[in-house]
């Protein structure tokens, strides 16, 4: 955790003309955008605009698929410090760490309930044994599975519904601690209810992490944000208005405009 | 806490640098093959010599040094089991993966993987005892002949097509089946116009893989075939192949030309089976290329899948019943003999377990020899083969992989009778430079054993991994996990079985050759292998040895007696390695901390 307390507003992540292509083609093209602590901050745009990309050069996870070139700085503020995420010393197995991630759709490992939960914890944080547990519990708490699942963690994650598995994945990401979390359209695949629970749930998190959330639902865009940027075509990201955010009509044809 | 600084990824680091190791010992291993093979043709180089062995005639008393009957009998030969091996597996997959009866589909499964130990000596000595003196009586000649062989490699074969079909039908059609059925797709529709066109390079891998299995193999070939150096004008007269043709002549000839000769068989046996392979990855990327490049298209009429039910059945049905003719005809010959006077003579068996009291007149010198050579060969090629497996699957990149590859390939289709060969020159080379006194011997065995199932276990590991969903990765990666934490925590438990699969075939493989240990220092009557540097016995050996030489109907018992004890013995190794891999899935699925 950090040992700084942040104020809710101080920027914590910066990123200045950030590139990324994939096998040659562009998918970012000098990408500018600044990150408030809290949040959270919504992400939307386009299919195809790069918002997963964007994300994804966060925590450098863009680096674990073929033919990816990464060029500009990403700037965090981990544990009350400014890092170069792509700086050459930094390694980004413990970045991955402090900065969680929920991808799109629910991707547990093929093993239990449980060892789904410690799995990170053993092997990214090599914790002693006698804190998975606890440590399990309480991000499954945290994430409103811990009932459901209390029962059954030795069962196949895989056995769970959508929605448990999705939470799973959450509360897999803030059993780690991180100090950001990504969310990739977290309830893309998910129904109408367990959508709104795991919003709720996000909402909650907002007070202890720094989220940013990639949507591409407008109303839902509109429920959880605090923030709001646009990312368009040509890579350029707007920043929404706070006032608009309010405002539905001016919302909407302020979008319209955007995108 | 760990830091974000990288000074912590040192184990990471030596565990990259040990991958790429083995990678490296791979190529090196082809290298020194072909530098050998190469090295001792050099004095063919000149017209008046080529022109000697590049011949239609065998006559080394007149002179004579051609081997070009000898090659076009191997290609004949290879070519025509294919054309059995490769439908009837295909139809046997079919049938396992739901043209024929679920329940049914398990124990098949479990012949073709007990078939894959069936030690090639065996088939060899049944087939020279039934299927020869049958062929003679139904049809005519002298029943060594090119279809009594073709029939018996294509048994050989259809393992390593079925296994492979298997393999790869098992990562396609899962994700396939629902959405198959919610499009209301029959199961057979399913198999045939998805499964099979997205399966188009396992379909090649298992042609490509049956083809060198049938290419290379010299036993069945020299105890069936006839061995007559001529072209065969009917499936019905004798054939001589490249690989038969070594073994023959290292047992008998010492000419210095006749030698030459020899090493310019394995040049070719070598460049054979790499046009093959090459032709065959140039058919391959040629169709492929993009997601869905690898499709290909079957005919589209209705009449598919009726035909593709009635390979699947015909398979299902006559794959087992020649297997069961032939077994059943070992056990009947063999189980008379078996028991321990078999093993250990007229020792007692006490002494010779504890006390090393020598047998004389059982197969116990034989059975120890062959543990000696798996335990070996496996201590040397297991973890070389599955970390180059790693490394070209996870880690490497580029023309330094491609190289590793490109190697591993061309080594998986060099004959066994080649490692032999390569063996025995190494000792050539060895008693001509610094070391004398040097022989074939138990060690110089095993490694080339070892040389030989390495590709086994690097294709059987990488393929798995590489046909893990990316996504698995990536969920690794974001939760913190390094790289080779991803590879040994999730991804390599995840593809355990495909791994052990490779594992099984390599220990079955060591276990019944006879063609690498004939050249490399396997003789009658060595006794207990006292070191490492000692001649040896060998079961598939002594079974080879016994068909062909017995004096007394007693021997030839003896001989079907240790087939069947050789046939139990890579049984209990297959069982083995099967209560392991369950007993590692079970733990790795369970969590150790809520339990």
């Amino acid at each position: 955790m950090s040992e700084t307390m942040k104020t809710d507003g101080d920027p914590v992540i910066e990123i200045t003309d950030l590139h990324v292509a994939f096998d040659g083609r562009a998918v970012l093209r000098g990408v500018r955008l600044t990150v408030a602590a809290g949040g959270p901050t919504v992400l939307v745009g386009r299919s195809g605009t790069g918002k997963t990309t964007l994300l994804r050069a966060m925590n450098r996870l863009n680096e674990c698929l073929p033919g990816c070139a990464t060029r500009g700085s990403v700037r965090l503020r981990l544990g009350g410090e400014w890092r170069d995420v792509y700086a050459p010393g930094l390694r980004p197995e413990e970045l991955r760490r402090r900065v969680g991630m929920v991808f799109q759709s629910p991707n547990p490992l093929p093993v239990s309930i449980g060892r789904n939960m410690t799995m990170p914890l053993e092997l990214a944080l090599r914790l002693p044994a006698a804190e998975w547990s606890g440590r399990a519990e309480q991000a499954l708490r945290e994430a409103g599975l811990w009932d459901e699942v209390r029962d059954r963690l030795n069962q196949p994650a895989a056995a769970l519904s959508g929605g448990q598995q999705q939470r799973l994945c959450l509360a897999r990401a803030l059993a780690c601690r991180p100090e950001f979390l990504l969310l990739d359209e977290p309830t893309a695949s998910l129904d109408y209810k367990a959508a709104r629970g795991v919003e709720d749930l996000l909402l909650e998190l907002a007070e202890k992490y720094t989220l940013v959330v990639v949507s591409h639902s407008l109303n839902q865009a509109r429920r959880l944000a605090r923030r709001m940027h646009v990312l368009r075509e040509g890579g350029q990201v707007e920043a929404v208005e706070p006032e608009a955010l309010a405002d539905k009509d001016r919302l909407l044809a302020f979008m319209d405009e955007l995108m | 806490m760990a830091g974000l600084d990288a000074n912590t990824g040192r184990g990471e680091r030596i565990v990259t640098a040990l991958l790429f190791g083995a990678s490296a010992v791979c190529v090196l291993c082809v290298a020194a093959i072909l530098g050998f093979l190469a090295w001792f043709c050099l004095p063919l180089l000149s017209w008046r010599e080529l022109s000697v062995v590049l011949s239609w005639r065998w006559e080394p008393a007149g002179g004579s040094f051609g081997i070009l009957p000898m090659a076009v009998g191997s290609l004949l030969l290879a070519g025509s089991a294919l054309l059995l091996a490769w439908p009837l597996g295909l139809g046997l997959c079919l049938f396992v993966h739901g043209l024929g009866p679920r329940r049914l589909a398990r124990p098949l499964l479990a012949l073709v993987r007990l078939m894959t130990g069936v030690p090639t000596v065996v088939y060899g000595l049944v087939a020279a005892f039934l299927l020869v003196p049958f062929v003679r009586r139904a049809l005519s000649g002298s029943g060594y002949c090119w279809l009594a062989a073709a029939l018996m490699l294509a048994l050989l074969a259809l393992p390593t097509i079925v296994l492979v079909l298997d393999g790869q039908l098992r990562l396609v059609e899962p994700r396939l089946r629902l959405t198959a059925a919610s499009l209301g797709l029959t199961r057979a529709q399913e198999l045939l116009r998805l499964a099979l066109p997205m399966s188009a390079r396992g379909l090649r891998t298992a042609g490509v893989l049956g083809f060198s299995r049938a290419l290379g193999d010299a036993l069945l070939p020299l105890m069936i075939s006839g061995n007559a150096a001529q072209l065969p004008h009917s499936p019905l007269d004798s054939l001589r192949t490249l690989t038969a043709h070594i073994a023959l002549v290292v047992a008998t000839d010492s000419q210095s030309a006749a030698y030459s000769s020899l090493f310019a068989c394995g040049l070719l046996l070598f460049g054979v089976s790499y046009t093959v392979n090459l032709g065959l990855r140039r058919l391959g990327s040629a169709q492929g290329g993009g997601a869905t490049g690898g499709m290909t298209r079957l005919p589209a009429g209705r009449w598919l899948e009726p035909l593709a039910v009635a390979l699947a059945w015909l398979s299902a049905v006559a794959v087992p019943a020649a297997l069961a003719v032939l077994l059943g005809y070992l056990v009947w010959r063999g189980a008379p003999t078996l028991g321990l006077s078999l093993i250990f003579g007229d020792t007692p068996p006490l002494d010779a377990l504890l006390r090393g009291a020598p047998v004389f007149d059982g197969l116990w010198p034989a059975c120890l020899g062959t543990l000696w050579l798996v335990f070996l060969s496996a201590c040397i090629a297991v973890p070389l083969g599955v970390a180059s497996g790693i490394h070209l699957a996870e880690y490497a990149t580029g023309r330094a992989g491609r190289l590793a590859a490109f190697c591993v390939d061309l080594l998986a289709g060099v004959p066994s009778i080649l490692m032999g060969l390569f063996g025995f020159a190494l000792i050539l080379l060895l008693r001509r430079s610094f070391w004398p006194q040097a022989n074939t011997c138990l060690l110089l065995s095993a490694l080339c054993l070892a040389m030989l199932v390495l590709p086994y276990l690097f294709s059987a590991t990488r393929s798995c991994l590489e046909g893990l969903p990316r996504e698995l990765r990536l969920a690794c990666a974001a939760l913190g996990l390094s790289r080779w934490q991803t590879v040994s925590r999730v991804l390599l438990p995840v593809a355990g079985q495909g791994v052990l699969g490779g594992v099984i075939l390599a220990i079955g493989r060591v276990a019944e050759d006879t063609a690498v240990i004939l050249l490399t220092g396997v003789v009658v009557g060595a006794g207990t292998p006292a070191s490492l540097t000692d001649k040896f016995e060998a079961l598939p050996f002594t079974i080879y040895y016994l068909a062909a030489e017995h004096q007394t109907p007693q021997e030839l018992d003896l001989a079907f007696g240790a087939a069947l004890a050789l046939l139990c013995l890579t049984a209990l190794l297959f069982g083995a390695a099967r209560r392991l891999r369950s007993g590692m899935a079970r733990r790795w699925e369970s969590g150790r901390s809520f339990t």
